[in-house]
């Protein structure tokens, strides 16, 4: 059941004579309520929770500062907005910290995201892997063209140890596509 | 630490005893100040002709309206030692109309006829009434901060600024009765001018260091 506002005077006046269970359940009251501010003033966050006790700290560190007369949930939130304001001209500072001249940014960026290599360019890069002699025959058969019998003919070869030679560089091939795909 | 945990640690120290209503703690701190003055005047040389300038009207109702000023912005600043404060915003402007009143009269005063130039006043040189109100000030100014920062002020610039028109007018006004200079311009120059600056500066040192809340429970 919600309590009246009236009530938190109350536990307040109590916590301030000295009842310290009045303050726990005057702190426990208000949790909620602050959590429900936050969650308006600054969105869902997954700092909120810190923000909530950093709010409850200057409650407590302020609690000398509120006197009876004058309504309970006016000071709370005084604090909690105080405390917010604190939060974000914290948060923005630390962005703004974080933000890089845009002439500079290149020298802020992992990879050069400007250079694609071309389809040709890794073609090379991968035949690169290969040996001089494995590396003439896959350009013969699979760039020129040329079958298994016109290579051997070409390179003084049996047929099989091209198709085998072939087979072999076709399989060095695929493990570094792999490795690089990981 | 959870949200939980930190809330049975808050139950365990307990809540503070609350401080006097701030109207209380205003008249206190206005006490302790016209005490300062009086010792002041107690030590230091009072300007020979005081007879006969507590007759003059206006001297008076400078002095009034001065010391009004520092009265108001201390009432001022005791309420906004409360976090709470703007529930009452008019509140921090309360020294407004006394230094408002001061500033038409020395304005009104400057345009007489035959009144000391500008150029006549700069030519004078009074550093020494800059420097007398800034001494005069300093302490008033360390004490007002030191009973603020002990509260939860969140207006800190406003705050800062009525501890400086607070300790400034006093300073203006204790000046008024040791230096013997009546000009309007002088007035306007080598005494409200330091009082506009020590204000200035109160607000920066305000900002800066009455947000700690450094006040903890036992």
């Amino acid at each position: 059941m919600e309590l009246p506002d009236h009530s938190l005077e109350q536990l307040m006046h109590a916590a301030q004579t000295g009842d310290r269970k009045a303050y726990g359940r005057l702190l426990h009251e208000i949790s909620p309520l602050i959590r429900s501010f936050l969650r308006r003033r600054l969105g869902p966050r997954a700092d909120n929770e810190d923000v909530l006790q950093d709010v409850l700290l200057a409650i407590h560190k302020a609690s000398h500062t509120y006197n009876t007369n004058r309504p309970f949930k006016a000071w709370m939130f005084a604090i909690a907005d105080y405390k917010v304001k604190d939060y974000l001209r914290q948060h923005y500072r630390k962005v703004r910290g974080r933000q890089v001249d845009f002439a500079e940014i290149e020298n802020f960026l992992i990879d050069p995201v400007t250079f694609e290599p071309t389809a040709a360019e890794l073609l090379n890069d991968a035949l690169s892997l290969l040996p001089d002699k494995q590396q003439k025959i896959v350009r013969l058969m699979k760039i020129e063209g040329y079958t298994a019998t016109e290579v051997a003919q070409q390179m003084d070869m049996s047929e099989s140890a091209v198709k085998v030679s072939a087979h072999r560089a076709y399989k060095v091939l695929k493990k570094s596509h792999k490795k690089e795909a990981l | 630490m959870s949200t939980e945990q930190f809330l049975s640690h808050l139950e365990q120290q307990g809540a503070a005893k609350p401080l006097p209503h701030p109207l209380l703690v205003a008249v206190r701190w206005v006490v302790l100040l016209l005490l300062y003055m009086l010792l002041v005047l107690a030590i230091t040389t009072i300007r020979p002709d005081i007879d006969n300038k507590l007759t003059e009207v206006w001297f008076v109702a400078e002095l009034a309206i001065m010391l009004a000023t520092s009265c108001a912005a201390i009432f001022s600043a005791s309420y906004l030692a409360l976090p709470d404060c703007g529930q009452k915003p008019w509140l921090r402007f309360a020294p407004l109309l006394s230094i408002t009143i001061m500033l038409v009269a020395l304005a009104f005063f400057m345009m007489q006829p035959g009144a000391m130039t500008l150029s006549e006043c700069l030519r004078a040189g009074e550093y020494d009434c800059i420097v007398h109100l800034i001494v005069f000030s300093i302490v008033p100014v360390l004490l007002l901060f030191a009973a603020l920062s002990k509260s939860a002020p969140v207006l800190n610039g406003w705050a800062g600024a009525m501890i400086g028109l607070a300790a400034g007018s006093m300073g203006y006004t204790i000046l008024r009765l040791t230096e013997a200079s009546d000009d309007a311009i002088i007035l306007a120059v080598w005494h409200m001018l330091p009082v506009a600056v020590i204000t200035g500066c109160c607000v920066l040192i305000g900002r800066s260091i009455l947000g700690r809340w450094s006040h903890t429970t036992a």
